[in-house]
């Protein structure tokens, strides 16, 4: 596999928020043929791309792969084969944290440029052509005009998915919310009064929900900082999916 | 990984268009910034991403080039604590390591 072709694959895993680890060899002892500084290699969960040169430094990644992973920062390791050592630079491949904004009112209109700001991928959905736009969302890397429903089918949630709902009525944010409750997002946080979310999760629960998947819905939304403004409910919006992100909760 | 980045390095090689990519591979003490950081440098001086800005990235920038008319790929030592960093104005004050290699082209 060229250069080329190797580079080719590794935007497909990061275009397709697949994790993996990709290897780079920096520095071979003589001895070692064709292991050779620049020589790279793609581990991912479903499939191997690439050569380091030798099999074994290639299971040396694979062991150290979900470590690698779960510690979200690369890494230079020294491998000991019997013809020498090589030093490999391993570095986590993950998915781009991307923020799914449900409504594109005065809401949601802000959070998607809070969220671009702070470095997300931005999808906004809203059924109205008025609200779904490039005009109102200059920045945002896809919007969506269609239902909800039919939106949130067609698009794909990942633990590395952050899902705002703030549409503009009760109905809307309950087919949202029931689209989305069973799927592996990172974070589902919705608007509404304490009265308004109780009674969406109420219908939840009358139709078969579990209450363990309704408890983490983020509702009220938002860190608890006295927001006003729908910018500044933003920011506290914002402020909570950076936390469930770095911190996990 | 940036995926702008890998972007980039995906079409200057389609284009036939030889460049370096640089990586940072370890930092220690206070750098600009950290381990896994790239930069591609195309063979008429031309930069995407970055590495810190300032002088260490023009030393890098710099290798780059060296880099591509040897078609090596190296580890190239930058010692931003000596007294000369200092005295080029950079502030940061750490050691870094990038790994600089030829792509395609």
């Amino acid at each position: 596999m060229d250069k080329l072709a190797f580079f080719r694959q590794l935007l497909a895993a990061l275009e397709g928020q697949q994790p993996g680890v990709a290897a780079l060899v920096v520095k071979a002892e003589a001895g070692l043929p064709g292991v050779a500084p620049g020589n790279r290699f793609l581990w991912t969960p479903e499939g191997h791309y690439g050569s380091l040169g030798s099999a074994n430094l290639e299971a040396a990644v694979a062991e150290r792969a979900r470590e690698v992973l779960a510690g979200r920062r690369p890494r230079l390791d020294t491998i000991e084969l019997d013809e020498g050592s090589v030093t490999l630079f391993l570095e986590p491949v993950l998915p781009e944290p991307e923020v799914i904004v449900l409504g594109g009112g005065h809401v949601g209109q802000q959070v998607a440029a809070v969220a671009k700001l702070a470095g997300y991928l931005v999808t906004v959905i809203d059924d109205r052509p008025d609200f779904a736009n490039q005009a109102l969302f200059p920045t945002a890397d896809r919007i969506i005009c269609n239902n909800f429903t039919a939106a949130l089918q067609d698009i794909k949630i990942t633990a590395a998915t952050f899902i705002v709902i703030v549409t503009r009525g009760h109905r809307h944010d309950y087919d949202c919310l029931r689209a989305v409750i069973d799927s592996p997002a990172a974070y589902i946080g919705m608007i509404g009064s304490r009265r308004r979310v109780q009674g969406v999760k109420e219908r939840l629960l009358a139709e078969g929900v579990r209450e363990a998947a309704l408890e983490r819905i983020h509702a009220p939304i938002g860190l608890d900082i006295g927001a006003e403004t729908p910018a500044e409910i933003a920011v506290s919006i914002l402020a909570e999916i950076i936390r469930v992100y770095r911190r996990g909760a | 990984m940036d995926r702008e980045l890998v972007q980039g390095a995906v079409r200057l090689m389609e284009q036939g268009e030889p460049c370096a990519l640089a990586t940072i591979i370890q930092v220690k003490g206070s750098a600009p910034r950290e381990a896994g950081t790239q930069m591609l440098v195309t063979a008429g001086g031309q930069t995407l991403g970055t590495i810190g800005g300032g002088c260490a990235e023009a030393a890098v920038r710099q290798r780059a080039l060296l880099v591509l008319q040897k078609g090596e790929p190296e580890i190239y030592h930058l010692d931003l604590t000596a007294d000369t960093a200092a005295d080029e104005g950079m502030v940061c004050g750490g050691i870094m390591d990038v790994f600089i290699e030829p792509l395609g082209g």
